[in-house]
């Protein structure tokens, strides 16, 4: 028995050498991970797909001593673009390391992002850290711009656009938070706005993508993204900088830095004549301060407190009418109606609650120290 | 010490068998099966550990009937000779076919999601040298393996609370937004995963102490219902409705999720470690199915076992189509739940001739 399982097991292996592939494996160095890949619009069937991928400290050449490679296709499908930079690179292009994804303006009000980004979502290689970010201009100009204070644009965005506290001035979306708030009914995609002047790309803002239509409809700066990004329930947001007296010809400046914030909000479950009671409350440390107030009197620096509570008051109130001419639901207002909601929930319904619901808004500003000076 | 002893299996034993016979290829996929009933679904899980619980008790009863017996001879008591071993036959081919669909199932994902430049030839041969070597160590080897599986991969539960962070809770509510077409749907689609602590009826006569048999296996049923039902509930928290009847393997998303510095791609790691899970739950049911070889056969042969991998290797190596496959993977778990049925029928079949034993006498 032993003796012919052993020469049957001898044979079935000797067999099986015919069941290997015709062509080697990938070794690692005809593999190139792409990094940051940029995808900007053409017309309504055409994009220009651009990938950059970082070189190995071992294969810069005396000639070539770039650290980036950047490659672009003209295509209509990701995938078929990803073969055609495969054959430009020699490489075989791998999606393992994908770290941002960059869309132009252009492409994110033209409501194509979704389809792209579902292809990605869908590919297993993918990982679930993809960043998704909008850019002013073209995408492939802020890969292949010459940066001179930056030793590799793809190390620098990659950190740009990691959650830190001092540039959390909205949420940063990945490509499952894409997904997500894109196929969910009662949100509305909030995702940051890169600008880039002279120098470096800078976070500028956030854009809202429409659940709807899937376009970008607006484009928040950067105090108006923070502010959702409270709304939305994030304990830590990065210093708020502002002007106390606006309208007046006198400027009263303060800068706040270490914020904790808290929001609470309820519904009144009244789909027909929605009502929400929006609290926000931060604390803070006030680091910097120019005006007539003198700190040291209590009486001065409550005052304070409560303008610089009043002016967030005043500039929430102002974001929720912008969101409500927008019919647009970023923070999630409508979950707190499809929560008690029999039935199916719809866009159109969020979009209902937003436009009619009346907002009760209370803002706190609680400042909790002013540095170690009187 | 337990070589020649007939009865190896202590309550540990029983309880971890029965876990890890649950727990396999079927939970990667279990929000995504039960998605007809939306953000209602995380509760369904505990209403499976309940039906679970209900159709064990006729399993129990009928084995506490037939104290020294597995299925396959009571078959052959019940039924007839011929019947009995008819039904035997196609009970090898379930749980071989199970095996053989579980194995698919998981080498085709680690294919696509860690391997895509292999084809899974070789990893099925070492599936399969490990897979044999589990089994020839016989029920308690596979009871210890279980064991050692459960407790390597319970520590990936760590990994929920990135979804639970990230999740919304509010999406418990409405606690019933599904009509009972929706319900049904998603019971039949994912019940499967509840599929394997029918097993009981194979490994019973090895069951040290059978009167405790069904509290032992309850704990079993109870263990993964658990599991299953915090998997669940972080998976409707962390997706929208939209992702949970469209993504197919939605924990290898939540493990995606994950961010650690010191490493990057958890899902990898997730899916490899899942070879454990696969292994325990395949060996159980190839193991179920050389019983029932023997008993077809009238001898216990080492070699049988052999047959079976290699019929698993032919089943998993050919590449049948995707149409084929579907119906194949979807009609084998029908038949698991008519397995689970099947001691209703014996029962009705036993008291009948017990009661026309007692009218002759």
């Amino acid at each position: 028995m032993n003796r012919s399982f052993l020469l049957t097991l001898s044979f079935s292996v000797l067999m099986i050498t015919g069941c290997a592939g015709e062509t080697r494996d990938t070794s690692v160095e005809h593999v190139a991970l792409v990094s940051v890949m940029g995808i900007d619009y053409i017309d309504e069937k055409n994009m220009k797909l651009t990938v950059a991928i970082p070189v190995p400290t071992g294969e810069s050449t005396a000639e070539n001593t770039k650290d980036t490679q950047i490659f672009s296709t003209e295509t209509k499908l990701m995938q078929e673009g990803i073969i055609d930079i495969s054959s430009q690179a020699d490489k075989r292009i791998k999606l393992n390391g994908l770290e941002v994804i960059m869309f132009d303006q252009k492409f994110a009000e033209s409501g194509k992002m979704l389809s792209v980004l579902e292809n990605l979502y869908r590919d297993p290689t993918v990982g679930g850290h993809v960043r998704i970010v909008v850019v002013k201009g073209s995408s492939e100009k802020v890969l292949t711009a010459d940066y001179t204070e930056e030793p590799s644009i793809i190390s620098y965005l990659i950190t740009l656009m990691r959650p830190q506290i001092n540039n959390t001035y909205g949420p940063f979306t990945t490509i499952h938070e894409f997904m997500y708030a894109q196929t969910n009914p009662v949100l509305d995609t909030l995702i940051p706005y890169l600008e880039k002047e002279e120098s470096l790309p800078k976070v500028a803002g956030m854009a809202l993508i429409d659940s709807n239509s899937k376009e970008m409809i607006q484009k928040f700066n950067l105090e108006q993204g923070k502010l959702i990004h409270s709304l939305q329930g994030t304990r830590e947001i990065p210093p708020f900088s502002f002007n106390l007296s606006e309208n007046s010809s006198e400027e009263e400046r303060v800068v706040i830095d270490l914020i904790t914030s808290k929001s609470k909000i309820k519904g009144n479950k009244n789909i027909n004549d929605p009502h929400l009671t929006v609290e926000l409350k931060f604390n803070g440390a006030l680091t910097e301060y120019l005006g007539d107030k003198d700190l040291s009197n209590g009486e001065d620096f409550a005052k304070l407190e409560k303008q610089i509570g009043e002016h967030l008051e005043n500039h929430t109130i102002d974001l929720l009418n912008e969101l409500s001419d927008l019919r647009a639901d970023p923070v999630g207002f409508s979950e707190k109606f499809r929560m008690y909601y029999d039935g199916e929930w719809t866009e159109d319904l969020t979009e209902q609650i937003v436009s009619t619901a009346q907002f009760d808004v209370t803002v706190e500003m609680k400042i909790l120290n002013v540095g170690s000076l009187k | 010490m337990h070589i020649n002893q007939v009865k190896k299996l202590n309550g540990y034993h029983v309880v971890f068998l029965v876990q890890s016979s649950l727990v396999g290829v079927g939970l990667l996929s279990m929000p995504y099966l039960i998605s007809p009933m939306g953000f209602s679904q995380w509760w369904l899980p505990l209403v499976f550990g309940i039906v679970a619980n209900i159709t064990l008790i006729p399993m129990i009863w009928l084995l506490k009937q037939y104290k020294n017996h597995n299925i396959y001879t009571i078959n052959e008591k019940l039924l007839g000779k011929w019947l009995g071993r008819f039904v035997n036959l196609l009970l090898v081919l379930y749980a071989t076919a199970f095996g053989a669909s579980l194995i698919e199932r998981y080498l085709d994902l680690v294919q696509v999601s860690a391997l895509p430049d292999k084809t899974i030839i070789g990893s099925l041969i070492f599936f399969l040298f490990l897979l044999t070597y589990i089994i020839h160590g016989g029920i308690k080897s596979i009871a210890r393996f279980c064991i050692m599986t459960f407790f390597l991969t319970l520590p990936m539960m760590y990994f929920l609370q990135w979804g639970y962070v990230d999740g919304e809770i509010s999406h418990m509510l409405p606690f019933y937004t599904f009509t009972s077409e929706e319900f049904v749907k998603a019971f039949k689609d994912g019940y499967v995963t509840m599929i394997g602590y029918e097993l009981i009826l194979v490994y019973y006569p090895y069951v040290i102490h059978q009167q405790k048999a069904f509290k032992h296996v309850s704990i079993g049923i109870w263990i993964s219902c658990i599991i299953y039902f915090l998997v669940t509930f972080v998976a409707v928290m962390f997706f929208s409705e939209w992702q949970l009847a469209n993504i197919l393997y939605p924990i290898l998303k939540l493990l995606k999720s994950v961010e650690m510095s010191f490493i990057d791609r958890v899902d990898v790691m997730g899916i490899s470690l899942w070879v454990f899970l696969v292994l325990s739950t395949t060996s159980v049911y190839i193991w179920a199915g050389k019983k029932g070889l023997d008993s077809l056969r009238s001898n216990n042969k080492t070699y049988h076992l052999y047959i079976l991998a290699i019929i698993l290797f032919i089943v998993v190596a050919i590449p049948f189509s995707d149409s084929f496959e579907k119906i194949w993977h979807s009609s084998i778990n029908y038949v698991g739940y008519g397995i689970i049925l099947w001691p209703n029928l014996l029962i009705i079949i036993h008291l009948i001739k017990f009661r026309k034993r007692e009218s002759v006498k």
